[in-house]
């Protein structure tokens, strides 16, 4: 019988208490592991999200919602902007790359971007069934979007106004038809439908006419319905707004001087998305601390419980750790015996630990739904540190007690009965 | 062989012990007697090594225990002494065949199933190898103290008041088996006693008198 066996046999004697210490330090663990994994994914997915895009210029209003509105497609715009601004915008020498955003329809609570070809390279998305949209009142569709909405090649839907579900139904002329789903990229673009920038012109445009046929229609009795032409878009340009403008710099410099010149030297607001996110992530990152020194606590509750209930076991052993010193043990074998017991918790605590926190993770990924970029299969290295400090931390506190046998006098324990 | 000379044990500034030469031959036998607080369990304990003397010399099989340092204190003792106790004190987290490995394992030898197997038959406990020690009768937990103690086949077998809380039956049957065992080993064997059901069955007798001198 190895020493090994003989804590194991030692913890198993005492099955309750073993259980306790386990999941109790089980618990502090995984609420570590769960914290490091979820700021992980949330930071990979934050930084995933606005990779390639520099800038996002938008109505004026706060700078983060304008990030949360037309990077993560998480908060309502903060207003529209004049479509002859942005352009305008287009041409300044440090702008690389500009991509229009016109939001403001969902169906079912999935956002409906108008946008061109370009918004799909930006995310380097790639088509999985059918086509990119081309024409007016073609939209493809993101992947998870594709599965929560149970749409395919070829069905049409018409589009809610507003971006949460439950938004009133357009006029039923204004139907989108699927012409392409996009393959799962595990960013936000698998959560949208992608249309061209006309087609939420024309369905609002539509509306506004129709609108108008209807009071007509109310006052004379006749049905103008029929008589509504196609929407002329080129002979309102001037009128029209987009949502945002997502900004790719041409040079570093661009980083120094556009959002200064946008911010001070137009009606438009621009907004850094990487300042912004790192923003949010220190104002998320304050709750993250207090969740994290949560876990300590009960981590160190744990470990005081583990302390504790060695402390004791040892005292109701000290005849037995006597008999076994008569027996031939050196007082360093059993310290490693004493200190392995520790360890052992500390490892099927780590154990239950990991999965505890891969299991939340998982959990919130999959409350999340699937577009959600929350998943419990995906490590960190991280968790290798903290599982080593969590069995380190066993052997220590169980060094302790196991330091007690050093000055224990073992004839005078087995004469003491 | 076992000799020991001018043995002097100082417990702190108020007591100290002297205990008479002693000389047992291989194999040979010898109750240890003495009133209570003659310091019989001390004198064991000297010779166990469990305690270090002050003064004199304590050779057993040509090695001197002074001249070893705790570690190899420690391994000598479980290789070459067995120990049993007033009460058998068995390990209760485990099993009666893994209290009796664990005295191998203690020793630094190789767990050998065969011989603890045989040892347990040999002391009529086989049956009871995979049983708790909480649901053993206290004969039956002394016969395994008393295979723990055998189990490396030690050359010194040094036994307190083992018969001390057994009943006139169960205690024939251990003093039996110690004797018995202990001529199997070629062992010397001492047992601190003064039960006079144990006394009888040796002819060697060393008596310990009363010498502790109170110093303040």
């Amino acid at each position: 019988m190895k020493t090994f066996s003989l804590s194991w046999k030692y913890l198993w004697a005492k099955p309750l208490s073993l259980l306790l210490n386990v999941v109790l330090y089980g618990l502090g663990m995984g609420i570590v592991i769960f914290l490091i994994l979820a700021q992980e994914q949330l930071s990979g997915n934050i930084t995933n999200n606005s990779k390639s895009i520099d800038l996002v210029v938008g109505a004026k209003g706060s700078p983060m919602q304008l990030i949360l509105s037309s990077i993560y497609h998480v908060d309502y715009p903060t207003g529209n902007i004049a479509l002859k601004d942005a352009e305008k915008l287009t041409i300044n020498r440090f702008v690389k790359t500009a991509v229009p955003l016109a939001l403001g329809d969902a169906y079912k609570g999935v956002r409906i971007v108008g946008t061109t070809s370009k918004y799909v390279e930006i995310y380097n998305a790639e088509i999985e069934t059918g086509e990119l949209w081309k024409h007016e009142m073609e939209v493809c569709l993101g992947a998870f979007a594709a599965e929560k909405l149970n749409l395919s090649v070829g069905d049409e839907f018409v589009g809610q106004h507003g971006l949460a579900d439950g938004g009133y139904e357009h006029d039923e002329h204004s139907k989108f038809r699927v012409v392409g789903i996009l393959a799962p990229t595990g960013r936000v673009i698998d959560q949208l439908i992608h249309a061209n920038i006309e087609a939420v012109w024309a369905v609002h445009q539509l509306e506004e006419n129709h609108e108008e046929t209807e009071q007509t229609d109310s006052v004379t009795g006749v049905n103008f319905s029929q008589l509504i032409p196609s929407v002329n878009l080129h002979s309102v340009d001037s009128l029209r707004e987009i949502t945002s403008l997502l900004i790719g710099y041409r040079s570093p410099m661009g980083a120094m001087q556009l959002p200064r010149y946008v911010n001070q030297k137009t009606n438009m607001q621009a907004a850094s998305p990487a300042f912004e996110m790192a923003r949010l992530l220190t104002i998320v990152g304050v709750g993250v601390e207090v969740f994290e020194v949560f876990a300590y606590i009960i981590l160190a509750v744990a470990l005081l419980s583990v302390l504790i209930s060695i402390y004791s076991a040892l005292k109701d052993r000290k005849y037995d750790l006597a008999v076994m010193r008569a027996l031939g043990a050196s007082k360093s074998t059993l310290f490693r015996s004493i200190v392995m017991e520790g360890m052992m918790v500390a490892f099927i605590g780590t154990v239950i630990g990991l999965c505890f926190g891969h299991l939340m993770i998982e959990l919130v990924g999959f409350y999340m739904g699937s577009g959600s970029s929350f998943s419990g299969a995906i490590f960190s290295n991280k968790e290798v540190l903290v599982a080593v400090l969590g069995l380190m931390s066993g052997a220590v506190v169980a060094m302790i007690p196991a330091y007690e046998l050093y000055k224990d006098d073992v004839s005078k324990t087995l004469t003491a009965d | 062989m076992l000799s020991t000379r001018n043995v002097f044990k100082k417990f702190d500034s108020r007591s100290e012990l002297r205990f008479p030469d002693m000389d047992l031959k291989d194999a040979e036998q010898c109750v240890l007697v003495g009133d209570s607080g003659t310091g019989k369990t001390t004198f064991l304990h000297l010779l166990a090594g469990l305690l270090q003397l002050d003064s004199g010399k304590i050779i057993i099989n040509e090695n001197e225990l002074n001249q070893f340092n705790q570690v190899q204190l420690d391994r000598f003792r479980g290789q070459n002494i067995g120990l049993i106790f007033q009460k058998s004190h068995l390990i209760s987290a485990l099993n009666v065949y893994d209290n009796v490995a664990l005295a191998q394992q203690l020793a630094g030898q190789t767990e050998d199933r065969q011989l603890i197997e045989d040892l347990l038959r040999e002391l009529d406990i086989y049956e009871k190898r995979f049983e708790k020690i909480n649901t053993l009768s206290q004969g039956q937990a002394q016969r395994i103290a008393i295979a723990r103690a055998l189990i490396n086949k030690p050359k010194l077998i040094l036994a307190d008041e083992p018969t001390a809380s057994l009943d006139d039956k169960n205690a024939k049957i251990v003093a039996h088996l110690l004797i018995g065992q202990a001529e199997r080993c070629e062992a010397n064997l001492i047992i601190a006693t003064h039960d006079q059901r144990v006394k009888d069955f040796f002819d060697k007798e060393i008596r310990i008198e009363k010498n502790e001198d109170v110093l303040a």
